[in-house]
């Protein structure tokens, strides 16, 4: 697959194929992303659609992929909140409904492959959803602080902050599933 | 879940769609743009004109004070009698001998007012639809003959006074202003229709509180007036958020978020997180404002609204990774540090 940059550029000069490599290489992880705000694979897969579509609308500018990134991960941020504050009762589905569900193959099967990473996926439903939100663009998605400052819209210490914080709490869910510190 | 060639046909066909419902509100706005100007129009010309018929209620009343061949007028006008008879007709053309002057009803008596109100002989009709003949001297409410051709000028005068009264800046979200509500007493002699005073609701300042006030609460009431100088509340220890209590949980104001006080005298541990983070700790989430001329903050609890708290200027900040406004021994210190904080966020993000 080309880079995602040259794919978004041939996509603007009119090539289709341009946005189906970038569906191909960032849909696995905006539809993760989004499930954590929504705790629905198909709405965070309608939402994730919407996403590329506002790309496609828009055609904004970017300086590179890192910018590319934040903007999806950030536009992504905001539809769901936007479909949140539309409908409440995703919140109010539970983890199990959200974690088992069939047809995910992608990045989903390399988190809950075995029985301790199925453990930290349900221990990071249950924390805050902005801990979730931090850890999961920090430590699934790499992104650094400062892009996840931008998609979170908080300061780079706040992420900071916010970090240490969903770690500890992630640290106390883990410790009640029998998982110590030192097992990490 | 879809395959990632399904995913992408959707998307294709979402955007064509979106194109075409953007491209029909386009031309929705290309057809609707002509009938909004010249309802725009419409409106402006609507205002001139009734601006024009009430900015000079003066020579209104001055007009009607002249004798005038026409009974209508004439009502509304002076007689010369003096008797204080029944001026409450409706009737579009008012018998003139049976309504007596204003001048006279002013002129009148409390006393006789009331027993003339009590025989029925005095009027008593609503001010609205009436206009005063001579504004420096007569009470409202003596005009009572109906003008049928004036009376909206003297109807609207009242709204428009409170158009005019009410600010259009200030910090206040409700101001405290008195505004014209109806045209009953002509005190002022420089205007025919002086306005009846009222309140707007309860008032508050955001600048030096914070909350929504219970209604009809004002800034005066129940207020805890603190001593910024007054070290009552000085550090005892650095509540951690980790410890994952706090007695009261203020969000709203996101640059402090992670700080957190505990006072000496009551033990009440204090903490700033944001929204999201405010459920998983402590009994009450309060909105923040930060008060930059006071040196601390104003809240109310849900247990007792009427109450403002302030938040010991004294307290110690800390977080996750223990950044601190340390050695903060006074108001003036600790207001600097904040700002110096604020400051410091802005410029790093």
């Amino acid at each position: 697959m080309s880079e995602p940059m040259n794919s978004y550029d041939r996509f603007l000069s009119g090539d289709n194929s341009g946005i189906a490599e970038l569906v191909e290489a960032y849909r696995s992880g905006l539809i993760l992303y989004i499930n954590g705000y929504v705790k629905n694979i198909d709405v965070a897969e309608d939402i994730a659609e919407d996403v590329f579509v506002k790309l496609i609308i828009k055609k904004p500018k970017f300086r590179g992929e890192s910018s590319f990134r934040t903007w999806l991960y950030s536009i992504a941020r905001n539809l769901a909140l936007d479909r949140i504050r539309r409908d409440r009762r995703y919140r109010t589905e539970t983890a199990d409904e959200t974690l088992i569900y069939g047809g995910f193959t992608d990045a989903e099967t390399e988190y809950v492959k075995n029985e301790r990473q199925a453990i930290i996926h349900r221990a990071l439903d249950r924390i805050n959803p902005d801990y979730r939100q931090v850890i999961y663009l920090s430590y699934f998605e790499r992104f650094s602080n400062g892009e996840i400052g931008i998609i979170l819209k908080k300061s780079k210490r706040q992420v900071e902050q916010l970090l240490y914080r969903a770690k500890a709490s992630l640290k106390r869910e883990l410790e009640k599933e029998g998982i110590s510190g030192e097992d990490l | 879940m879809k395959t990632c060639e399904e995913f992408t046909a959707n998307v294709l066909e979402k955007a064509e769609a979106e194109r075409k419902r953007r491209s029909a509100n386009r031309r929705r706005l290309i057809v609707a743009v002509p009938g909004a100007a010249a309802a725009v129009a419409a409106v402006v010309f609507a205002v001139v004109v009734f601006r024009g018929s009430v900015a000079a209620p003066r020579s209104i009343a001055i007009d009607t004070t002249a004798p005038s061949s026409d009974a209508t007028q004439s009502a509304a006008a002076h007689s010369s009698d003096g008797a204080a008879k029944d001026n409450t007709s409706s009737s579009p053309v008012p018998d003139t001998s049976q309504i007596s002057t204003a001048k006279n009803i002013s002129a009148t008596s409390n006393t006789e007012k009331t027993a003339e109100a009590t025989s029925g002989a005095k009027p008593s009709t609503p001010a609205s639809t009436t206009r005063p003949a001579e504004p420096t001297a007569v009470p409202y409410e003596a005009e009572t003959t109906t003008l049928p051709s004036e009376e909206s000028a003297v109807s609207t005068a009242p709204v428009i006074s409170a158009i005019i009264a009410y600010p259009t800046s200030g910090n206040h979200a409700v101001p405290e202003t008195t505004v014209a509500v109806s045209p009953t007493k002509a005190s002022d002699p420089a205007n025919s229709y002086p306005p009846e005073t009222t309140t707007l609701g309860p008032v508050w300042d955001q600048k030096d509180a914070v909350g929504t006030p219970p209604p009809g609460a004002e800034n005066t009431e129940a207020v805890t007036t603190p001593d910024v100088t007054d070290d009552s509340c000085p550090e005892m220890e650095q509540p951690s958020l980790a410890d994952d209590y706090m007695d009261i949980v203020l969000h709203g104001v996101s640059v402090f978020d992670g700080a957190a006080w505990q006072c000496a005298d009551t033990g009440l541990r204090f903490a700033i997180v944001s929204e999201s983070e405010a459920s998983e700790f402590g009994n009450y989430r309060i909105p923040l404002t930060y008060v930059g001329d006071n040196a601390g903050y104003f809240f109310r609890t849900s247990a007792n609204e009427n109450v403002r708290y302030f938040i010991p200027v004294t307290g110690h900040r800390t977080d996750g990774q223990r950044i601190v406004f340390s050695g903060v021994g006074s108001a003036e210190e600790f207001l600097r540090k904040v700002n110096e904080y604020i400051t410091e966020e802005k410029e790093s993000y």
